[in-house]
């Protein structure tokens, strides 16, 4: 079945990312959401179903566990709200559910809204801690985030060659697009010398190479395309979407068969997507793309994994600038998760965000020109869940 | 006959000159170096190592005792031989005791095993000796004491030497003492104690052994005399008529003294050399002494490995006083703040994470190291085969962890296949983070992986495989 031009996005919003110390929970999901009801030109009592995505309630304030926390906020009662959490991927599923429940004629206005609290918290209290203090007595024990990703870069290294500049220039480009983004976390470009030699974080991912630990909300209203109208003259279109988990948490580093070359959750979200959206040539027909550059390495083997080059050819697009703003596929212009930083559960919703800015022709000074097609990519878990939205100009 | 079937001895990965001290404390401190356990050890840990090299390729259903002997046991009120017997993979109605308190554990041990098998109750038994005394730093004691590990198997076949005679005092006075609130060794006077504590105890043992069995200094290849201080056996050995030719080294200067260990490292280095049909004395001293006369059998000669572990070679250096601190959890804090842990977890999950058994599909043949009900290759649910995980694999790909809390980072976090198959995820320790590299051959190790709980949460890591790194 394909849901290609069936759902329309109305209405995006999203608060500054960042170290919100004065916002609560609730105070970031009333901004977002508020700031999508005025795009969108609805009001809360308008909406009749509603999906909230937090990651990691417990890596933070202990909200975001259910609905509940969606609803307090914006005085949003007596309609069915969903908490999701699927990792990183889990602000592009609560979109995905929102669609579904759309389509299936369960609702005829929806709010996905995604929200992560961490900076209540130290950064080693939050994210970090799950890792290291929470999770398995004995599996991971050593590993942070960052490693799980960086054994990746490890054996792409051993198989293809040397990489490490390659990574320091997405660190670059992300920032340098962070730059132009006023509601990026970090807003400073940096040097090919700092992306190069900051210190190593997971060797072979550095400092300037991760994201940091942000607070922040990203909010989006759907709505059926053909009942778009009644709403705005300014929409996107939903063109297709997928959602895949191809391992589990541990399963990636005691799998025999894994050759940590790339995410199988990418690969397979990826096809799926493109064969709703109707893609044939992906590298020629997105003008823009927002990847989960959690870590450096990450955006680097989403360019292949995502059919945007060979296989072990991923630096070619680097060392080209094919995928800096003015180039042939800019990626992460917003900043990527390296500037705006990673509230988990807001972070697929903000790439949504950002694409129907860039789509609606309003993103200002990182505008992407004459941009018409653009897909959002989550991977999550150790490259377990990967989730794909591709978005369309009307 | 029940005799010593086989040996090992383990010393950790790290050493520390006499110069390390004196540059800490500004006054001499011996030309010697000592043997340093790395933060992730303990003397239960370095007991499994040891005891894995003493059954090589012997497997282990045939052991069905271990005796753990330290005074530096992790566990005050826990059985320690347990833990060891399990990272051992024994078979589960294996009898397993530990021998605490004295430095003289070690050789209680080897003659209560030697006495179990005599009995016939059991036939084959793993006795381990392994210490990591702590000496109050800047102390007196502090640059003598080293870290390690030996075990001796005991049990009927062909014994490589046979225990024929055993003597034993034991004296109440404490000369080198802990009491169970003290962090650090006490000891008596040093002059008083050569002669009075450890001269009069081991004189007596010795003299026991040969009243006893009617020998005279002559009769013994090798005079094997545990050494407070790698002298003061000098002069009993010339007491009781021993050439200096016979007295075996006390190994003070290369490792330090391993504790409780220490005597049967030195035991081993003397059966190392011994040859068949010859007769060695080893005293070791501890509130007491204890005398054996042990007397090698033709079987001696199919021994062929040296038993100082040839690690001894590629041991690393500790570079500064404040790391030796840091490894003993005595400045900084690098341990994990309230790490999860949960028994019934460990309990099921046992036979893979620590006995190290594999599950084999009975559909595609690849080995799952996980508890998994589907085969995550072919998805098939049907029956799967236990099989014995190897200790030994190759680094199919790493990363190197610079904020995971360790006094020694980066910690590198390596994946690893194992030779007959499997896969798992290990932390990598007594490795230079710049040695490791993908294809490097990597030998697994049993370590402590934090205290969660309020216990000893071990497991299995890695190290570089002895004699040489990338295949």
């Amino acid at each position: 079945m394909t849901f290609k031009d069936k759902i329309a996005i109305i209405g995006a919003g999203c608060t500054k990312f960042g170290e919100n110390f004065n916002m609560s929970y609730g105070d970031m999901v009333f901004e977002a959401a508020k700031e999508a009801f005025e795009d969108a030109g609805v009001e809360g009592k308008d909406i009749d179903a509603a999906w909230l995505g937090t990651a990691f309630p417990d890596a933070g304030v202990y909200k975001g566990r259910s609905g509940m926390d969606l609803a307090e906020p914006l005085g949003l009662f007596d309609i069915p709200i969903t908490r999701v959490s699927n990792y990183c991927a889990t602000g592009g599923d609560a979109f995905r559910n929102g669609c579904n429940s759309l389509l299936s004629g369960e609702s005829d206005l929806v709010l996905a809204l995604g929200a992560e609290k961490l900076r209540d918290r130290t950064p080693q209290d939050s994210i970090v801690r799950m890792m290291v203090d929470t999770g398995h007595p004995i599996y991971q024990k050593g590993f942070t985030a960052a490693g799980t990703f960086a054994v990746v870069g490890t054996r792409y290294m051993h198989v293809y060659g040397d990489i490490t500049e390659q990574l320091a220039k997405i660190s670059v480009k992300n920032h340098y697009h962070g730059s132009l983004n006023p509601k990026a976390h970090y807003q400073k470009p940096i040097t090919m010398e700092q992306g190069l030699k900051s210190p190593m974080v997971a060797y072979p991912v550095n400092l300037m190479g991760s994201c940091p630990t942000t607070d922040g909300s990203a909010a989006v209203v759907l709505t059926r395309a053909e009942d778009a109208k009644k709403y705005t003259d300014d929409y996107v279109l939903l063109k297709g979407y997928s959602l895949s988990i191809s391992t589990g948490w541990d399963l990636p580093f005691y799998d025999p068969d894994y050759d940590f070359l790339g995410y199988r959750a990418t690969q397979v979200a990826g096809q799926n997507a493109y064969k709703q959206a109707g893609i044939q040539d992906p590298f020629k027909e997105l003008d823009l793309a927002e990847m989960h550059d959690c870590f450096n390495v990450v955006e680097f083997i989403t360019y292949e994994d995502l059919g945007l080059c060979e296989k072990g050819k991923a630096s070619e697009l680097i060392d080209n600038e094919v995928t800096t703003l003015g180039g042939e596929l800019p990626v992460n212009v917003s900043g990527g998760l390296l500037s705006c930083g990673h509230p988990v559960g807001a972070t697929g919703v903000r790439m949504l965000y950002e694409l129907t800015k860039q789509l609606q022709g309003k993103a200002d000074k990182r505008q992407v020109e004459n941009a018409r097609l653009g897909l959002a990519h989550n991977i999550g878990g150790p490259g377990a869940v990967a989730s794909i939205t591709i978005l369309g100009a009307k | 006959m029940a005799g010593i079937i086989s040996y090992g001895v383990y010393l950790p990965n790290y050493q520390m000159s006499g110069d390390v001290l004196q540059k800490a404390w500004g006054r001499p401190a011996g030309k010697g170096t000592k043997v340093v356990s790395n933060h992730d050890e303990d003397s239960l840990t370095m007991a499994v190592a040891a005891s894995l090299v003493c059954l090589k390729d012997l497997g282990v259903g045939i052991i069905d005792g271990l005796y753990f002997s330290s005074t530096t046991a992790p566990y005050a009120e826990k059985m320690n031989a347990s833990v060891i017997a399990t990272a051992l993979d024994l078979n589960r109605d294996a009898f397993t005791m530990d021998i605490g308190s004295s430095l003289r554990s070690g050789s209680n041990g080897l003659k209560v095993a030697f006495d179990t098998i005599s009995s016939g109750s059991k036939t084959n038994i793993v006795t381990v000796a392994s210490d990591s005394r702590m000496a109050e730093p800047g102390s007196y004691l502090e640059p003598f004491l080293g870290d390690g590990a030996v075990a001796f198997l005991i049990g009927k076949g062909n014994p490589i030497a046979d225990i024929i005679d055993y003597h034993s005092v034991y004296d109440g006075l404490p000369d080198v003492w802990r009491k169970q609130d003290d962090q650090f060794l006490r000891h008596d006077d040093v002059r008083y104690s050569r002669t009075e504590h450890y001269g009069r105890n081991m004189m007596n043992a010795i003299e026991g052994l040969f009243e006893d069995g009617n020998y005279c200094a002559e009769d013994f290849s090798k005079a094997v005399i545990f050494s407070p201080d790698g002298r003061s056996h000098f002069t009993v050995a010339k007491n009781l008529g021993f050439q200096q030719e016979q007295v075996q080294d006390t190994l003070m200067l290369r490792t330090g003294l391993i504790g409780s260990a220490h005597g049967l490292m030195m035991l081993a280095t003397a059966l190392d050399e011994a040859k068949p049909d010859d007769l060695i004395l080893f005293a070791n001293y501890g509130d007491g002494a204890d005398a054996f006369a042990i007397r090698a059998t033709k079987f001696i000669e199919d021994n062929e490995e040296g038993s100082l572990p040839e690690v001894e070679k590629e041991r690393r250096s500790i570079g500064s006083y404040t790391k030796y601190l840091t490894f003993r959890n005595l400045v900084g804090n690098f341990e994990l703040e309230t790490p999860f842990t949960s028994i019934p977890l460990l309990r099921r999950e046992e036979d893979l994470n620590i006995r190290l058994h594999g599950k084999k599909c009975n559909e595609c043949g690849k080995v799952m190291t996980l508890a998994l009900k589907v085969c995550p290759h072919c998805r098939s649910a049907k029956e799967f085969m236990d099989i014995r995980l190897s200790k030994r694999g190759k680094i199919v790909t790493y990363s190197q962890e610079h904020y995971y809390p360790t006094p020694e980072p980066p910690v590198t976090m390596a994946v690893i296949d194992l030779d007959g198959g499997g896969r798992i995820l290990a932390q990598m320790t007594d490795t230079d983070a710049s040695e490791v590299k993908v294809d490097m051959l990597v030998d697994l190790t049993f370590r402590r992986l934090h205290t969660g709980g309020g216990f000893v949460n071990y497991s299995w890591k890695c190290k570089a495989a002895r004699g040489g790194g990338s295949k």
